[in-house]
This record gives C-alpha cells, structure tokens and sequence, in this order.
C-alpha cells in the first residue's frame, strides 16, 4: 500500500496562510493504515491547529472514505465552499484530486507521500516497489533489484557487497542480489542467475508525463 | 430517553472534616439534567443490609469510600437491588475528593462534577445481557513440577476433572534446590500422592498427542488413545538456569549442588547482580534465599552486589531489610569489574554515592545468575498449546495480576507460572493463585464479558490487523470471512488498548465509547 | 473545566498510588481533577488533544510503575502517546497548556504529590518545562 507520513508540524505551520478557514480532510484508506492522515490524525492535527501559536480563523475536520476517487471528494463539496485552504492528509494522488475539484481554493499537503511499501511488523513499513512498470520478480525469487539493490542493477551484487551487507550502510543495509542469491539457492534456481539480463527498460517507468492505464473493456 | 439515574452517596462521617453537607448538593444537583435523584446514607458501612432498603433506581451512581468496596459493599447493593453491570457505577470520593482537597467549596465542587461526569456515562450505559459461555469442566495440567502437583491436588477431587502430563526429569531450578533443602522429599511425596490419587490421571509427556481445538475447548489424545476433552489448562513449567557466563564463577544452581551434596562452602561468597542484563525480580528473590541458605548453615562472609540505578525494584525493600538482619553484606556498585587471572579473583567497584573505590579479594566463590529460561520440552509443549511466548519465558513475568485468560481456542482457559521465580514459598503462591483464577472464572454459571468488552464496528474495520496484533490477552482474532477483526468476548479484559490504537477508531469499549468519555471529561 | 490539571488514571496501580497519597495525608490545589480509566493504555492522542482544546491547561496521564502494567504495556505505550503530543505541542508552538506522563506505585505517596504539583507549576510558567 502507499506508505506516507505527516510532515513536521512547523512545516504545515509555515504553509497555511494566517487568519483564513482551514478544513483539514482525511483519507480513510492507505494513510490510515500507515497512521498519518485518518480520521484519527485529522482531529488530533486540528486540535493542534486550533490551539497553536499562528492563528487561524476556523479549522474544521472530516474524512472520507479515499481522496482518489471523485465520489467521494463530492461528499464535501459544502465543507470545502465554506473553508478558505483545504489541507490534505492524503497521499499526493488525493491531494492533486482534491485540487482538480477544487481549483479555486488552495490544497496543501499535510504529508510527505514516501513508497509502496509492505507492513513489516506493528510501526514498520518498508519500501518494496517503485512501480517501474516492468516487473522481473519471477527472474529474482520475489525480491526486487530495484528497490532492493542501491545501484538497480539487473545481474548481480557489485564490488560493495560485502558480508552481505551494502557498502552504503554497511551495517543495517542488506545487498540486495545477495538477498537474491540465498533464496534462489534455497528454490533451487541458480540458474536464473546465468543469463545476462539487459537493462531495464526505463521508458516504462514514470517517463514524459504521467502514466495513464486505461482499459477499453471496462469504458463505458 | 435514557433511565433515570439515582445517586447514592455515603455521608463519610467517618471523615476528619465531619459529614457531608447533603443540603447544598442535593439543591445543586437538582438543577442537573443526568442526576434524578440523590440519596444520602448516614455511615453506608454499618448495618448495610438495613441502610439499602432507601435505595431503589433502574441505575445507580455509588458514591463511597474504598472500605466499602472491600467489604462487599456494592456487591451486596448489587445483590438486593438486582443490578446487573451496566447499571451501576461505583467511584471512591474518599480518597479522590473528600481527602485529596482542602477547601469546602472545592470540595463540593469536585463532588457534583464528580456525580456529572459519572451519571453522564451511566446514562448511556446499557446493562449487560450476556449469556455465560460454559466452559468443560476438565484441566489439563502441564508440568510436574512443585506448582504443578500442588495445583492438582487442590483442583481434584470436586467436580473437575484433572489431568495432568508429568514431564521428563527436568534439571531442578535453583528455587527447588533450596526447597529440597528444608523438605528433601517433599516432590517425591507430592508426586506420591498425585500418582496415587484416583482423581488426577497422569500421562508421561512423551505420550501427548497433538492438540485439537473442538468448541469451547480443546482435545489432546495420549498414548494414540480416545481424545481428552479440557476446558482449561495449567501450564506450569520448570524455570531452568543458565550457566553463569563469567569465568570461575558459580550459577546458583551449581551453588546449591554443592550445599546438596554436603561440599563446603567457606570463606567469602559474593553475590553479583545485574551483571550483564537486568536480573528479573524473581531471580532477587531466589538470590535472597541463597543468601539466607548459606548464611544459615555456613560460616561463609555473604556479599550482594547491585548494580546503582535500580530504585523502583521489587524486593528491594525486602533485600535491604534481609541483608542487614542476617549480616549479609550488600553493596550497591558502579562500573563494576571482575578480574580472573589465573585464579588470582578480584572485583572492583565504585561506590555509586561517595564515588569511592571498593575492592574484594579473592572471594572464595563469586555466584552470578544464569539467564533463566524454559527447558526444551516446556517449549514444545506451549506451542502445541498455542500459548504467547515472550521470548522463552511465559508471558506473564513479574505480576500476580495476571488473571486467568483465554488462548486462541476459544473456551479454553489458561493459567501459568504468575511470577517464575521457584523460590519455595513463592512457587505455592503461584500455585494458589492458579488454582484461584482458574476457579473464579469457572464459575457454574460459565464466563461472561467483562463490562467494557471491546467490539468492533465492522463498517469501519480496515482489517490493519493492528488490535489483533497488540491484543496483550489474544482476544482479537481474524474474522476471515467477514474480513475484519472480531474479539473473542470471553477473553477480552476491557482494558481498551486495542481501541486506542485502532487506526480507523473502529473500535469501542462497551460502556465506555470514546465520545462519553469525552463527555464525561468535559463535565468534570 | 477552564483552568483545570486533568489526571488520566488507570484503576489499578494509579488508583491506588492516588488513595495512598491521600491516606499518606498529602492533598492537591483545587484545579486538579481525577477521572479513572481500565488501563492509561486505552488513552490515545485524541482524548490528550480534545481536553486541551476544550479548556484543559494540562493533561497528566497517571499508569502503573514500568514493569507493572497488568495488561503488560499499557502505560509504556501511554508513554510514547503522550510523547508525540509534547513535540507536537511545542513544535507548534502551544502555549499554557502541557500534557505529561507519570508512573506511579502505590507506596510512594510523597513522591507523587511532589512530581503532580511539579509538574503543574512548570506546565504554568512562562518557559516551556524541560
């Protein structure tokens, strides 16, 4: 899901324009899970608004169910008429639809959107996937060389790896095509290291503008 | 339209500053929306069953004293006036209120705020309706051990049926050495009565099949034999020591070998603490019957070393007051150092208050605790019962708190070790206070809910899995088909951490929602 | 409620230290108020936020000594709740108003009474306590 995580409030702080009407809106779909933009957020970061040094004149709060899909950003068309800034607690894709539907009024990003990323274990996300639109985890045992090796190199560890270990951060950072090499040992699949693999093709990735996918099937 | 509420209050004559004025409050309470009605007992504590018959209400606010709690009190109000949790609420205006403030004003003051804020929750609180959840009446106990066979002679022999799996001979931990020192037959004389017992069957823990969970319970065949079916289990484990990992020194285990085997103990014999990692309470308390063992029957000089930053330990009390009784000598320390050179010992420390140097030459056996754990077959055996582990220790270190809880099959109850410590008396408490959970909650009427039990609005569930990760009881479980989390009822202890930290606010504690207590607050 | 310290408390040790105190003798100023909870485990950041939006000047919250929690974390993670809300506080710039986190057992009736009026007296100073 899409990590993300609220910006230091001095930063927020610093964005919002003093005196005006603030609604702060949530999101109740990845950044809830990842505890920085839910409902929970939006009424613990209004509070702060309210009472902070700045002044502001009326700071409101309310979340839907996702900021990524009109229907629901119509839900507070009332909220948003009657506020003077809208500030997003969703990921950047909200916030930019928020913005789409309210080009009028300023949209300010409560948070920093991070990664696609897995839930390790209760407060721990990580990064696994920077949607580069050409996955090659059959070749890696499931493990991405992207994300997983600092250079995204596609044929194995470079010099710096030692120990198992990235010359990068040497002593929390795992290399990644070592990470790769143990599991396809333990699946049996050296093999699939052999074949020189050329470089990815970057064109598929974020490339010339955003990407779009559209499925003619469902269109209607 | 909520019920009405009627708050009884106990005019407290017991009091220093005299009893309450009913007057004021009764006037100022009258100009209140929640508190209908409000009755004043002139010493609530005596002849109660007398003093009840004023009281009548559909919901009622107890406002008392903590005696009152302690002597049945409101379980005897409970009783006559048929109140069911949910519709009474019982504060300490005591110690909270009546003690706590100088001023008269203030006084009464806090007290309508106190009876506001109150009512308010009581008010929306809905009694409970549960019904029990029955549970089989059969323990399976693990672990022969000194906790073990005494919980099975004191649960058999009624209308439960006890089992109980004898575990392979485990290397005894330190507290039954010193044990076995004051009674040397008393495990072959429990295990004699536990084995000629016609109430308790004993299988070898070699003949445990797997564990099936059936409804409300769960079934273990032995032997590849007919499957037992058990409402709850004991689990009581030996506590195995480490060896110490300082070079020449002793664990304690190693030391009471020696006692047992009748080799001298001479000269100096240094007790070192905290040596590389905090040693847990129960360990303290082992340490300090070491200490006394020796000093009773050897002429050895006892040292106690304790490493400088432990101010809020349990036992420590109990080590400053035993140490100067029976002259053991005992020293708090920093910056420690133990040099062993070719049998040449000397230790080294500072004195954390006057900074002054401190050194003790060659004792004559330093004894440091080994890290205590679970044996082998302690471990296998609790996760065949799906117990939490922390670690390798049991989940329920320290505290006599704990309570008897469910694991993850559901009906099943479980007990264990509350403390781990395998000092003599301190092995019988905890066998008590199995014995005396296990039966609380094995009430003939069956378990029902606590009265905040925690529900979960399936609507706002984003099945995050959070609550069921952090639950401290397991009472959260996936509801795979519904795809959000459900508690299992029985199980929950009301103690509302999951609804705190669910993401989604998904979740409530029955009686006590976010918004009233809120609310609640705000009247204070 | 203007004005007021809330102590957030659980019903097991806090209460306790709480009545201790009491017994012990020791008494509170009029702006104190006490309100129990299961566990301090079950206060989140919006119960800390929404009382000193609505007039609290401080937020205690009051849970078992460390390593006694009867719901074995409870106050730790009170603990780091009421971490984030300080920051958070202060960074925004927050002024007379405080929230902090005290253990407490119940055999040290002095020692709570002295770090309760403490607090409540750095919480109202000018400069922001520590």
């Amino acid at each position: 899901m899409i990590v993300a995580e609220q910006k230091p409030i001095t930063d927020i702080l610093d964005m919002l324009p003093e005196g005006k009407r603030i609604l702060v809106v949530g999101c109740d779909t990845c950044v809830t899970v990842c505890l920085a933009g839910g409902e929970k957020e939006v009424k613990v970061l209004s509070a702060a608004l309210r009472m902070a040094k700045k002044q502001f004149d009326e700071i409101s709060g309310v979340s839907i169910e996702r900021q990524c899909d009109g229907e629901f950003i119509d839900e507070i068309r009332e909220q948003v008429a009657a506020a003077d800034v809208v500030l997003s607690m969703a990921c950047g894709a909200g916030v930019q639809m928020m913005s789409d539907f309210f080009p009028d009024k300023p949209v300010l990003p409560a948070l920093n959107t991070l990664f696609m990323g897995s839930n390790e274990g209760a407060g721990y996300w990580m990064e696994r996937c920077l949607g580069c639109g050409d996955c090659v985890l059959d070749l890696t045992a499931g493990i991405c060389p992207r994300t997983r090796c600092s250079k995204g190199l596609m044929n194995g560890p470079c010099g710096g790896s030692e120990n198992g270990k990235c010359e990068v951060d040497p002593e929390n950072l795992d290399c990644g095509w070592n990470l790769i090499y143990q599991r396809l040992k333990s699946l049996n699949r050296l093999d699939a290291m052999m074949p020189i693999r050329p470089p990815q093709d970057w064109s598929k990735s974020h490339d010339g503008g955003p990407r779009k996918l559209i499925r003619e099937d469902v269109q209607l | 339209m909520s019920d009405s509420i009627v708050a009884v209050i106990c005019d407290h004559q017991c009091s220093s500053k005299g009893p309450l004025q009913a007057a004021n409050l009764t006037k100022r309470l009258a100009n209140t929306t929640t508190v209908d009605k409000l009755i004043v007992l002139d010493k609530a504590c005596q002849d109660p069953e007398k003093k009840l018959q004023r009281v009548a209400g559909k919901k009622i606010l107890f406002a008392g004293c903590p005696y009152l709690e302690e002597s049945g009190f409101y379980t005897l109000a409970a009783e006559k006036l048929g109140l069911k949790p949910g519709e009474m609420l019982v504060t300490d205006i005591k110690s909270s209120i009546l003690d706590l403030y100088d001023d008269a004003d203030v006084i009464e003051e806090n007290l309508i705020g106190r009876l506001e804020s109150l009512s308010r929750l009581l008010a929306d609180s809905v009694a409970l309706k549960d019904r029990p959840v029955k549970l089989k009446r059969s323990v399976l106990i693990f672990g022969s051990g000194y906790s073990g066979l005494k919980a099975a002679l004191e649960l058999s022999g009624g209308k439960l049926s006890v089992d109980l799996v004898e575990t392979e001979d485990p290397p005894l931990a330190p507290g039954c050495l010193a044990e076995g020192l004051r009674s040397p037959n008393l495990i072959e004389e429990l295990t004699e009565r536990v084995r000629t017992s016609e109430d308790v069957a004993v299988f070898p823990e070699t003949a445990m099949g797997p564990i099936r969970s059936v409804e409300q319970g769960f079934t273990v065949s032995f032997n590849g034999g007919e499957a037992r079916e058990y409402g709850s289990v004991i689990f009581a484990p030996e506590r195995t020591e480490a060896p110490a990992e300082e070079i020449g020194s002793w664990n304690l285990t190693q030391a009471y070998k020696r006692i047992h085997e009748h080799q001298p103990i001479k000269g100096r014999i240094v007790f070192v603490l905290d040596r590389r990692s905090e040693t847990p309470p129960e360990v303290i308390q082992d340490i300090l019957t070491a200490a006394k063992v020796i000093k009773e029957r050897t002429n050895a000089e006892v040292w106690i070393l304790l490493k400088q930053l432990r101010v809020a330990l349990p036992g420590l009390q109990e080590l400053y007051d035993l140490t100067r009784e029976m002259g053991v000598i005992f020293v708090k320390y920093r910056n420690l150092r133990l040099q062993n050179e070719f049998g040449d010992f000397n230790i080294t420390g500072e004195d954390p208050q006057t900074g002054a140097l401190f050194r003790i030459s060659n004792p004559d056996r330093v004894i440091i605790p080994g890290p205590g754990g679970l044996g082998a077959s302690a471990l296998k055996a609790a996760e065949t019962l799906g117990l939490r582990l922390l670690g390798e220790q049991y989940t329920q270190p320290y505290s006599l708190w704990r309570l008897a809880n469910e694991s993850n099959h559901p009906g099943v109850l479980v007990c264990g070790s509350a403390r781990g410590n395998m000092d003599g008396d301190g092995v019988a408490a905890d066998a008590a206070s199995m014995v005396q959970a296990l039966k609380a909650r094995m009430t003939p009427e069956g378990i029902t809910p606590v009265e905040h039990v925690a529900s979960v609005d399936a609507e706002k569930c984003v099945y995050c899995l959070t609550c069921v990760r952090l639950c401290p009881y397991h009472a959260m479980v996936k509801n795979i088909e519904d795809r959000v989390a459900q508690p299992i009822t029985t199980a929950c202890q009301g103690c509302g951490i999951c609804a705190a930290e669910c993401p989604a606010e998904a979740i409530t504690l029955r009686n006590l929602s976010q918004e009233s207590v809120l609310a609640a607050m705000q009247a204070l | 409620m203007a004005d007021s310290i809330l102590i957030m408390h659980c019903k097991e040790g806090a209460k306790r230290a709480l009545a201790r105190m009491t017994e012990e003798g020791y008494k509170l100023p009029a702006r104190f108020k006490t309100f129990e909870l299961p566990c301090t485990g079950s206060v989140n950041e919006v119960l800390l936020m929404e009382n000193l939006q609505n007039g609290a000047s401080g937020v205690i919250v009051l849970g078992c000594r460390k390593e006694n929690c009867k719901h074995m974390d409870g106050n730790l993670r009170a603990e780091r709740k009421v971490a984030r809300i300080k920051k958070m506080l202060s960074e925004a710039g927050v002024e007379g108003r405080f929230v902090e986190m005290v253990f407490a057992a119940p055999d040290e009736g002095k020692r709570l009474h002295d770090t309760l009026l403490r607090l409540a007296h750095a919480g109202h100073s000018e400069g922001k306590e520590k």
